[in-house]
This record gives structure tokens, sequence and C-alpha cells, in this order.
């Protein structure tokens, strides 16, 4: 009868192995997926203060809810929600000659909701942006008003960017409690103004 | 002279081996193959496939499509909408198909995403006077604003306008409009963002066009 020997090196072999599973393991884990290396650079900002991204600066100085607006340029749409209005302030930093205010969203939860170009001139909504010439004036956003209520409107976030494609540039990133804000009746708004702070 | 020698005498199982190896492999192959398909066209192989008739789709009846329901209700002749600066070129009328967008998904939507080609709704065998099959404008029925996106749970009542030649249309006219819609394409690589296309005809309407005249009334 043969004694059977420990084989040191086949020992090693099978720790050299799983150390190799686990290093691939690692790799294969912490990989950053197409949404981390193309996904928006986000810039968290304060309701009422300034915050700077790439070639966006922008303060958002008011969020209001009401059943219906009434717009500067008299346009007053209806919807079967309600809108939310922000007030912002916009402007380019280092290059404008393209940049527009084209990603403007409000998230909440899951859902997002673009800023309604509906009310025409009467939003900054798509404008050109101007380097140190900001655009005041407002952004609206039409939202049922279950989604304004529920849960997740505590935590939405509204979204600004240059640009509809996002990607790989800044996003100014704005926490907003819809919950705590009342539901108005009626809002009019300002006519939005370039130039003035 | 050689004589041939007798042949010995085979079994039949012995014969049929030999017959096979001398059978090429190329006809096997067409032999089997030609038997598979005889097979087929015994069992119906040759009939005509039944083609999947178009439903047809009630006006003011729902359609939950990828995206969006679209409830389409009437189709109108106009004369312009001065209003809102949808004015058809001398010697053409509107089009005017109205229906109840909702977008039944977590983003927004837009409902003309091509300049060139419908994607939501689409009159068929209508000789158009614009250049394009997609509509001149969609406009909001609130307000007479113009629409693009379709925001999340939010219904809009719309009118997709196309332009027609006066002569094309009349009241009373029957009119088939196409309802279109699109499938997910799944997350793209190149261009970014999920990707909905093959556009297919998901349903069709038949309606009776009222001609609405100067269209004061709305």
């Amino acid at each position: 009868m043969t004694r059977t020997t420990l084989n040191w090196r086949h020992v090693a072999n099978g720790a050299g192995l799983v150390v190799i599973l686990m290093i691939a393991g690692v790799v294969s884990h912490t990989t950053p997926s197409v949404a981390e290396k193309q996904g928006p650079i986000v810039v968290d900002g304060e309701l009422g203060e300034p915050a700077a991204g790439r070639n966006i600066l922008a303060t958002v100085d008011a969020v209001r809810i009401a059943r219906t607006v009434e717009a500067s340029n008299g346009w007053a749409g209806g919807t079967s929600g309600v809108w939310v209005v922000v007030d912002a302030s916009v402007e380019a930093r280092v290059d404008d000659l393209d940049p527009t205010l084209g990603h403007a969203r409000l998230r909440v939860g899951d859902t997002t909701f673009s800023a309604s170009t509906r009310p025409g001139d009467a939003t900054i909504a798509a404008t050109g942006l101007s380097i140190g010439i900001a655009w005041t004036g407002p952004l609206m956003f039409e939202l049922p008003l279950d989604v304004v209520e529920s849960a997740a409107g505590a935590d939405a976030e509204l979204q600004l960017a240059v640009d509809s494609d996002t990607r790989v540039d800044s996003m100014i990133v704005i926490p907003v409690d819809l919950n705590a804000l009342e539901v108005e009746q009626s809002i009019t708004t300002e006519r939005p103004v370039w130039g003035a702070r | 002279m050689t004589s041939t020698p007798p042949q010995p005498l085979r079994s039949w199982r012995e014969r049929a081996r030999t017959l096979y190896d001398r059978v090429p492999t190329k006809w096997l192959i067409t032999g089997i193959s030609a038997a598979l398909l005889g097979l087929s066209a015994v069992l119906g192989g040759l009939n005509d496939v039944p083609a999947t008739p178009i439903p047809q789709i009630e006006a003011g009846q729902p359609y939950v499509g990828e995206r969006l329901t679209v409830t389409a209700d009437r189709a109108a002749l106009i004369d312009a909408f001065p209003e809102q600066g949808v004015r058809p070129a001398d010697g053409n009328r509107l089009l005017v198909v109205i229906a109840t967008v909702e977008n039944t998904s977590n983003d927004p939507v837009r409902i003309a995403t091509l300049t060139s080609k419908a994607d939501t709704l689409l009159p068929v065998d209508v000789e158009f006077a614009q250049p394009a099959t997609a509509p001149s404008a969609i406009l909001v029925f609130d307000d007479g604003s113009t629409v693009s996106t379709v925001q999340p749970g939010i219904p809009v009542e719309v009118a997709f306008v196309w332009e027609v030649p006066a002569d094309e249309l009349a009241d009373g006219d029957d009119l088939r409009v196409d309802l279109l819609d699109r499938t997910y394409q799944g997350d793209a690589t190149v261009y970014f963002g999920d990707r909905f296309s093959d556009d297919f005809v998901a349903g069709y309407l038949a309606f009776t066009i009222e001609d609405l005249g100067a269209g004061s009334d709305g």
C-alpha cells in the first residue's frame, strides 16, 4: 500500500487559481457601467444658492405649485394635473457658441418630467445661454397631483444641464420637497429677463 | 480468357448494405431533404399563410401602446387655425384628427420624433399637399399651443393637422387612419438612451369626415 503524499505544488496551483478567480470577481464587480462611464457629472445644488458646473451656472430661487398658471405672454394652459413653477436664473460659463438649457427636468421617484414648452417664450426652457448674462425666468412642469403628493415627492430633484445630451457634462441637481409646498389656485409668472440677476 | 468467378450467394441484408455503400453521400442528403420537404408539403407546408388582419379600433376606444395610450375621436376638415398661426397655402385645407394621448411610461415622450414620417397617426389613401406624411402641426386642444412632448400621467387632447388640397376630401367622406406604434429595441449602444423603433400599424380607425368650414366655433 502506497501512502499518498501531499503534493505542495498542487496545493499552490489550487490556491493560485482561487486567488485569480477572486481578483477576476473583484474586477468584474467594480467595472464601471455604461451609466457610470458616460453619465452626467452631478453637481449638488441647493435652493437659493448658485450652483456651478462646467458650462452652467444656475440659481433656483423658488419652487411653487399651482392648478393654473397665467404666463407673461398671456398663455394660460389647462392641465389635468398641476403646474410646478420653478423660478431660476441660468447662464453659461465657458462657451456660449451653442449651449441651450436643453435639459430641465424634475424627477419624482422613478418618473421624470421635462419642462413644458407649451407656454412658448414665457419660460426659459431650451433658451440659448450666454456667458455672464443670465436668463432669469420661470420653468413650468406639468405633473399629476398624486405624483406631487406621493411619498417620493418629498425627495424630488430638479436637474439642469446644458444641451439635451447630458452625458459626461455637469448636471446641476437641486433637491426639492414637493410635499411641503402648498398647491396654490393660480400663479402669474414674470416675463423671462436677459441680463438681470 | 479468364472466366468470371461466380458471384457468391448473398443475403438481402448484405445486398442492401452494398447498395447503400455505393450511393453517393450527396444523393443521400438531397434525398433526405426532399423527403422532409415533401412531408412538410403534405402536412400543409405549401398552404397560404393567413395574413393577420389589422384590427379596427373604434373611435373613442383607447389603444394601449408601448408607451402611449391613444384615443382617437374624430376627423374633420377645417380652413385654418389662424390664432395658432397654422394656415394652409392657397387652395389647401387642413385635415384634423383629434385624439387624446396619454404617456404611460416614466419619461417624457416626444410624439413628433421625425419631421418626415408620421409616428402616431397616419391618414391612409390621402394625397397630402405637404411633402411629408408627418403632421404639419400637433396642437394642444386646450390652448392651441404646439406640443412635441407628452408628460407621464398627463393625458392631453391634441389635434394632429395635415395639409390637403381643398378638393381631396369632403364632408361625409370615409377616412381610414392608421394608428402606429413602435417596439422597444433596448438600450442603444451608439446612440444613447432607450431606443424605440420598428413602426408597425397597430390598428386602424374608420372616420366620417366632418366639415367644420372656417372653424370659428373651434
